[in-house]
């Protein structure tokens, strides 16, 4: 696939444990394409952090990445040497992880923290603040934020600031990890919107990273739900949203709150979230499952594709949907 | 039927220290009138910085207001302190945004609920009215859930230990402070709905405080907008979402997240 | 810590084990600790010198107090670790002035914790004044110069041809050394008490007092522990620096007097590494335990700073 910004073979996460190693991303597979926001959506323990630090080849220990492939460009991010690879990081492709904002340098002023990204990367910063003014404008931020401390700017600024930090050498892809939690409404709403304005405008390919589904729904343009380091659906946003096929996704969007829709007892999703069990045999979403039948508990359901570019791991589709 | 909780002209300023000796002035709260009735829900709505954690903390006592009245069934209490206060306490209690961090780490869920019940003085048996309590907030057997420790269990099921935690004082009010914004999506109607049962069966009035107005559209009767302080809108739910009026109102309701919408 | 138990997939079932009182949180808290192999050295360590300590209290080879033997004997069969300059047997003296020492360093620990924790938490869990009036008191005591200290009494007590005993020697240096831990107890109780779990207990109604002993105290207890071992160190150190100059009674017999007579009798220009080494060594393994248990300690309370190793993935588990 020649339009594919970046693609993930088989990849296996897990963490170092006391007496054991455990898999968080198992087995997986996807691939992105260039242009494209792909949303990821996942609750807490899924395994959506750890994947967004694997491609980012920034798993920290305990965390360690097991095997795979990661191909970025015709190279293998896992494979590279180190020096290669920070090359390419913030050039071709850039990392935010979660709350970055609060992880900007308190005692350096903003203007150093971006001499400070350039001369890592071998460029004079003098000669480049028409650049740093372009990326500030991108995310509409004043050119005298470059005079201030981290804790003169609010939240959304200090997000804002990163966010262009992560764009200042015109990376292809950029990984964002639950860029606007913390942030406030309305702050959450600017910065969604002027993302996906920098996304269609300059052709960036994002990768947006969520545990907020209603955002996601509202931003990405292909969506993957993660479930215990699986993928349980993958599909287009209007697919995902019109023609759900798996129990997870279709529960999840039923059960969100909207405002002037009234529910009535929607059927709910049982149990909690993380409570994995590596060993189990069936399907991992199977206590939680409303929908789920004895058979669920025996075999591992495979990703099937339902229609184009739209994929499910359920065995009950499309038996489970009929009773809804 | 009287209001449980009134306010009157509440504000609040914090006094912030600027150099050596100059002291600032920020005003939370701004003349702040709310009331609460038995049996129903009002939301405060407003973003960060809007006040509405402070008018929490000051209706639990936890801050003096600066001016202004607090009425409890029309008793003025902007003054009470010792005895009274403890007696009040009984009768309003605060369900905290993070479930992770309202719950004790060293202490059994079995004795977040037992506590209440015994410097309450319970005069019941407190073993079947922990059961009861447990059943309520459907921490169902509940010798499953007694023994175990906060981080044993999840997050939606951390903050139902505490709401039962705090229905063991038989309280008539209780303020909730965006009870769900740190549980995962698929945990947070569960623990909604709840608050709309206690409300049912209970007949507690509850101040449901968030940004979220998804949520307020779900379980509240009546919100008060505030922004910076202020109440910029009040009435019946229904009414200001469809038909706001103040425009940060509109804005809010425009930022409300939808995944049927695109940005 | 959490996260990863939840990871892992298990989930730990409580079975109806109470744990009430602080004599099964102090057993548990045990057993945690020997859980960590540093602070298992660290114990191990400890536990030996208690027991050589115990078997000085009821046996030594000679009386270590007499001049039986020849000077300066090196070590051979009669006297294992050899004699003194003045003829005593430094393996007796060792074994006798074990007791002394630990005693001192320990009851300095507990008296020292015990002032701290009590100054500490009540400073931080009370009014703004009155806690700014503890503060300032703590900080008066903090800048009092131990050493010092200890020199004018001990000068004084010589003046008065009356020797520092040892139960002066544990009230100076839990004066000089509580402070330091009540600061730490302060600022630890000061965060603990803007928590919510705090706040919480406040709204349902808890005394002052039960909040303190039934969430403040078990919240703080790893650094209570931590604490103690700290000023036992400091107990160890200020009675060897008592003896050592010789302000304490240097008839007694404990590690701290048995250097002073050494560097009297300028031992180690005569090279009787056999009198000098001994309570050297002693005194650095008792330091080290309690430093070993305190990595442990910390390592228990912050699990970031543990290190596994990856261990095989079984595949057809």
């Amino acid at each position: 696939m020649d339009n594919s910004a970046i693609e993930i073979k088989n990849l296996n996460v897990g963490y170092n444990t006391e007496n054991s190693f455990s898999l968080i991303i198992k087995n997986f597979n996807l691939s992105i394409k260039k242009g494209e926001i792909f949303g990821i959506a996942g609750e807490s323990g899924s395994g959506k952090s750890t994947l967004a630090q694997a491609i980012y080849r920034s798993v920290k220990y305990p965390g360690e990445i097991d095997s795979g492939e990661i191909i970025f460009k015709d190279k293998d991010i896992l494979k590279m040497e180190a020096n290669d690879l920070r090359k390419i990081r913030v050039t071709l492709f850039s990392f935010i992880p979660q709350a970055a904002m609060n992880a900007l340098n308190p005692v350096r002023k903003i203007r150093y923290q971006f001499y400070d990204l350039l001369l890592a990367h071998g460029i004079l910063p003098e000669k480049s603040n028409d650049k740093i003014f372009s990326v500030l404008k991108m995310v509409r931020l004043n050119e005298s934020v470059l005079d201030n401390f981290p804790h003169e700017l609010s939240g959304g600024m200090r997000q804002r600031t990163v966010i262009a930090m992560s764009l200042l050498l015109n990376p292809e892809l950029v990984i964002l990890d639950e860029p606007t939690t913390g942030l406030d409404v309305l702050v959450e709403h600017e910065i969604l919107k002027d993302l996906k304005n920098i996304q269609r405008k300059y052709g960036i390919t994002m990768i947006f990273i969520t545990h907020d589904l209603a955002i996601l729904y509202e931003i990405s343009d292909r969506i993957a739900m993660i479930y215990a380091g699986e993928i349980v659906e993958l599909g287009p946003r209007d697919d995902m949203l019109e023609h759900s096929t798996h129990p997870y996704n279709f529960l999840l969007l039923k059960n969100i709150p909207r405002i002037g829709v009234k529910m009535n007892n929607p059927i709910k999703l049982k149990g909690n979230p993380s409570n994995f069990n590596e060993n189990f045999p069936g399907c991992q979403f199977y206590e939680r499952c409303p929908f789920s039948k004895a058979v669920c508990s025996e075999k591992h359901p495979d990703l099937k594709e339902y229609s184009n570019e739209h994929y499910y791991r359920c065995i009950l589709f499309p038996e489970w949907k009929q009773g809804v | 039927m009287n209001e449980l909780i009134r306010t009157e002209n509440l504000t609040k300023e914090f006094e912030t220290r600027t150099g050596f000796t100059g002291i600032s002035k920020i005003k939370a709260l701004d003349n702040v009138n709310i009331s609460l009735f038995p049996n129903e829900i009002v939301g405060i709505v407003g973003a960060s910085g809007s006040g509405k954690s402070t008018l929490a903390k000051i209706l639990v006592f936890l801050y003096k207001s600066t001016s202004g009245k607090i009425y409890f069934k029309d008793e003025d209490i902007t003054k009470i302190h010792g005895k009274s206060l403890k007696k009040y306490r009984k009768e309003i209690q605060m369900i905290f945004q993070d479930p992770y961090a309202s719950l004790d780490p060293y202490h059994s869920i079995e004795w977040h609920i037992k506590r209440p019940l015994l410097t309450s003085h319970y005069s019941g048996n407190i073993d079947d009215r922990i059961d009861e309590l447990m059943n309520m907030v459907k921490l169902t057997p509940p010798e499953y859930y007694k023994n175990k420790f906060p981080h044993q269990v999840s997050g939606g099921q951390r903050q139902r230990v505490y709401i039962a935690r705090v229905l063991a004082l038989n309280p008539q009010i209780l303020i909730a402070d965006e009870p769900v914004s740190m549980l995962d999506v698929s945990l947070r109607i569960d623990v909604l709905d709840l608050l709309s049962k206690i409300k049912n069966e209970l007949g507690i009035g509850i101040i449901y405080i968030t940004h979220d107005l998804n949520t307020v559209s779900m379980v509240t009767d009546r919100i008060y907008v505030l922004h910076n302080g202020e109440v910029v809108e009040d009435g019946y739910t229904n009414t200001i979402l469809t038909s706001p009026h103040d425009g940060y109102t509109k804005a809010l309701i425009e930022a409300a997240s939808d995944p049927y919408k695109r940005i | 810590m959490e996260e990863k138990s939840n990871l892992n997939g298990k989930i730990t079932y409580n079975k109806s084990k109470k744990l009430n009182g602080y004599t099964s949180i102090i057993r548990s808290s045990l057993a945690t600790l020997l859980k960590n192999n540093k602070s298992k050295v660290g114990f191990i360590l400890l536990l030996s010198i208690v027991t050589f300590s115990i078997i000085g209290i009821f046996y030594t080879p000679y009386n270590p107090n007499a001049y039986l033997f020849k000077f300066s004997q090196p070590p051979n069969f009669v006297n294992l670790l050899g004699t003194t300059g003045y003829g005593q047997d430094v393996f007796s003296e060792l074994l006798g002035g074990a007791a002394p020492t630990l005693m001192i360093a320990f009851s300095v620990g507990l008296l020292g914790t015990l002032i701290a924790v009590l100054v500490g938490i009540f400073a931080g869990f009370t009014s703004k004044t009155t806690n700014a009036v503890i503060n300032a008191f703590i900080n008066i005591f903090l800048v009092i110069p131990g050493v010092l200290l200890i020199m004018l009494f001990g000068t004084y007590f010589l003046g008065i041809h009356q020797n520092l005993g040892y139960l002066p020697t544990i009230i100076i240096l839990v004066i000089t050394g509580w402070a330091f831990g009540a600061r730490t107890f302060r600022s630890i109780t000061l965060s603990i008490v803007k928590r919510d779990f705090i706040l919480s207990s406040i709204l349902i109604g808890e005394s002052k007092m039960s909040i303190i002993m039934r969430q403040i105290m078990r919240a703080i207890m790893p650094v209570i522990v931590s604490n103690f071992f700290f000023t036992s160190m400091y107990g160890a150190m200020g009675l060897t620096f008592i003896e050592y100059l010789g302000v304490g009674n240097v008839e007694q017999v404990n590690w701290g007097t048995m250097l002073y007579w050494a560097i009297n009798y300028e031992a180690y220009l005569t090279g009787a590494w056999w009198w000098i080494l001994p309570p050297s060594i002693m005194i650095s393994m008792l330091m080290f335990s309690l430093i070993l248990l305190n990595f442990g300690l910390d390592e228990m309370a912050n699990p970031s700073l543990r290190v596994f190793k990856k261990k095989k993935r079984d595949k057809n588990e």
